[in-house]
């Protein structure tokens, strides 16, 4: 019972540590130093004297690196004229640029990179008889979404978002599909970047497109998890392309691309508008609540419920997969949060450090919190749940992580492991809604709890050098005195809710009357891998599980007019 | 009754919406959130799922 307690009084503890920590932060400095002599400069005003490493001396090499990168490496416009105050302007300016563009695309190859371990977690969760098939759809969801975003899910998300400064200014995206209701402008749709092609056809833009496309990529690979061991290859082709055409941008639009979530401070004074810094809501809640809807439509596995409706456990094959695809997310993070500033250099972006902390700390805390809960519930560490509690941390953290203090961090983190165990048993115990992997739970319930976070522990220690969303000041949230924000951050979670999930569902049923979403009870039972994919993950342990099959513990039953047996879980070893 | 519960869930994310033109009060604001949220969830979990339920593969 003691160790029950433990959740409660750390979070107890950190809650005041934050209180007490925003109710000491000491007002901004107000002093001023005296003014100088301004010196009238011009950009033709050329630099004469400036002292350089001469030939000889470079040709002797620099070991200690203190002659490579002076004023020989600025370009200069005109070599007659020599080096002016324009062109050390101009080097400055790419400089800056150059930084961010670095930045952003690294940070971008990181998300990327968290496919893979989106790939791992999912297959290790599933059983083995569908490794090929689970580890396919987490390949190819790469592929189907990145060509529908190209295609037309860019324009709609970003066509309208207009200048994104540390970029270099993206101006070719600036049209935004707007309507007029009750006197303010509702923006709904981008509707230039299709293709990439024409304006759009610009080196910001490009970093732009890869930043966004591997985001919209995750929001995809998500849904795979729900309905993983039961969902038709073709069916998760289609849903995947609509997704990554128009589900995902279509919020995106509303919540980054200028549209009208993000004008909610500066139409209706509510905070700064739905603030969601790098997607708990518009990656996380947008692929756990599309799971949501895959997973009820698809509906369980055989043999995940018995007749009484009491739900079985069923094994994921490699905990091993799992726990290290949990270190690969983890470490894509880095690029997921801090990336989300789209620059190191600029006003506000040298916050990335508090960023990552940030991310780090929400994702221990996650994972203490599912630990806690599993411990004291059931007795032991359950593995796969602490890995979904360091997710879930992570889920948590991405909407706030530009905003709150480390204390908050803390806060969210250790609330979200908590909240992915009692959401998972309640999903399948309750709901009866089978999610082989927990990525309802994961992504969309602690997607939604972030963008709450966002307008509860909002610090106001930053603005990123500007207005966030067109309104000037520091984002705050309630416990820091902007009870506003918290209403603009519902509204995203009601949107997310009613809209998001309604849309998801409705393209959902579309591809089942098309193609039909479900495989045959024969295919289910025989496994993915065969039926669908023509070749089996793991054929050696397949002959090998073959041989020694264990009696079944229950009765024959039959499903969909199919004589079955009811499954031995495990591996079979 | 599926198409009951979409409908109902789109009625719970216009609720706030609304709320938006017809008062500046933050209070009310609120409680509108909150209730287009229960009418959210009620029409996805207490409506759509208990549809999709009653011809469940293992209750057949």
């Amino acid at each position: 019972m003691k160790l029950a307690r433990l959740p409660l009084i750390f979070a107890a503890a950190l809650l005041l540590c934050s209180i007490a920590v925003g109710a000491d932060t000491p007002p901004p400095a107000t002093a001023t130093a005296p003014a100088a002599p301004a010196a009238v400069l011009h950009g033709s005003t050329v630099i004469k004297d400036a002292a350089a490493p001469t030939a000889d001396e470079l040709a002797k090499g620099d070991p200690a690196g203190d002659k490579t990168g002076t004023v020989t490496d600025v370009a200069v416009a005109d070599s007659k004229t020599g080096l002016t105050l324009l062109d050390l302007a101009n080097q400055a300016g790419q400089n800056k640029v150059a930084i961010n563009f670095t930045w952003t695309l690294i940070a971008g190859f990181l998300v990327m990179f968290m496919q893979a371990g989106f790939a791992l977690v999912e297959t290790g969760l599933c059983r083995a008889k569908n490794a090929n098939h689970t580890m396919m759809m987490n390949f190819m969801v790469y592929g189907f979404g990145l060509f529908a975003y190209w295609v037309c899910g860019f324009a709609i998300q970003m066509g309208g978002v207009g200048g994104v400064a540390n970029l270099g200014g993206t101006a070719p995206l600036s049209h935004e599909f707007t309507i007029t209701v009750l006197g303010k402008t509702w923006g709904l749709f981008g509707t230039s970047g299709f293709f990439l092609s024409g304006a759009t056809y610009d080196v910001g833009v490009m970093v732009l497109f890869l930043f966004q496309m591997v985001f919209m990529d995750t929001a995809l690979t998500i849904v795979t998890g729900s309905a993983a061991e039961r969902w038709k290859f073709a069916a998760f082709a289609f849903c995947s392309v609509l997704m990554g055409a128009f589900t995902y941008p279509l919020f995106a639009n509303w919540a980054w691309g200028g549209g009208w979530l993000s004008q909610l401070g500066a139409n209706f004074g509510l905070g700064h508008g739905y603030v969601d810094f790098a997607g708990s809501g518009v990656v996380h809640a947008v692929g756990g609540i599309t799971a949501l809807a895959a997973a009820m439509l698809i509906g369980p596995r055989i043999g995940k419920y018995n007749r009484d409706g009491s739900a079985n456990a069923i094994p994921g094959h490699d905990i091993v997969l799992v726990l290290a695809g949990c270190f690969i997310l983890a470490f894509g993070w880095f690029g997921f949060n801090p990336g989300s500033t789209l620059g190191a250099s600029g006003n506000g972006n040298l916050r990335i450090a508090t960023i990552a902390v940030n991310t780090m700390l929400a994702g221990c805390t996650g994972s203490f919190g599912a630990i806690f809960y599993m411990w004291r519930r059931y007795g032991k560490p359950d593995a796969s749940m602490v890995g979904n509690g360091l997710l879930a941390g992570l889920v948590a953290i991405t909407a706030p992580s530009g905003f709150v203090s480390t204390v908050g961090a803390a806060i969210i983190g250790l609330i979200a492991g908590v909240l992915v165990c009692l959401s998972c048993e309640f999903f399948e115990r309750v709901a009866k809604i089978d999610d082989p992997v927990g990525a309802i739970s994961v992504h969309g319930v602690n997607g939604i709890w972030g963008v709450i976070s966002v307008g509860l522990f909002a610090d106001g220690s930053t603005n990123y050098g500007g207005g966030w969303n067109g309104v000037s000041g520091p984002v705050r949230g309630l416990f820091y005195g902007d009870p506003s924000q918290l209403i603009a951050q519902l509204i995203g979670v009601v949107t997310l809710i009613g809209f998001v999930f309604s849309l998801s569902f409705a393209f959902n049923a579309l591809v089942d009357w098309l193609v039909g979403q479900r495989v045959s009870p024969e295919t289910e039972l025989e496994g993915l891998d065969i039926p669908e994919m023509g070749s089996l993950g793991y054929p050696e342990f397949v002959l090998k599980m073959q041989r020694t099959t264990v009696a079944p513990k229950e009765a024959p039953t039959t499903y969909g007019g199919v004589s079955v047996v009811a499954p031995s879980f495990g591996s079979g070893d | 009754m599926k198409l009951l519960a979409i409908v109902v869930a789109l009625l719970g994310w216009l609720l706030p919406l609304a709320g938006l033109a017809l008062t500046a009060s933050n209070t009310i604001r609120l409680a509108l959130c909150l209730l287009g949220i229960g009418m959210c969830t009620f029409a996805i979990l207490g409506m759509l799922n208990r549809a999709h339920m009653k011809h469940a593969i293992w209750k057949q």
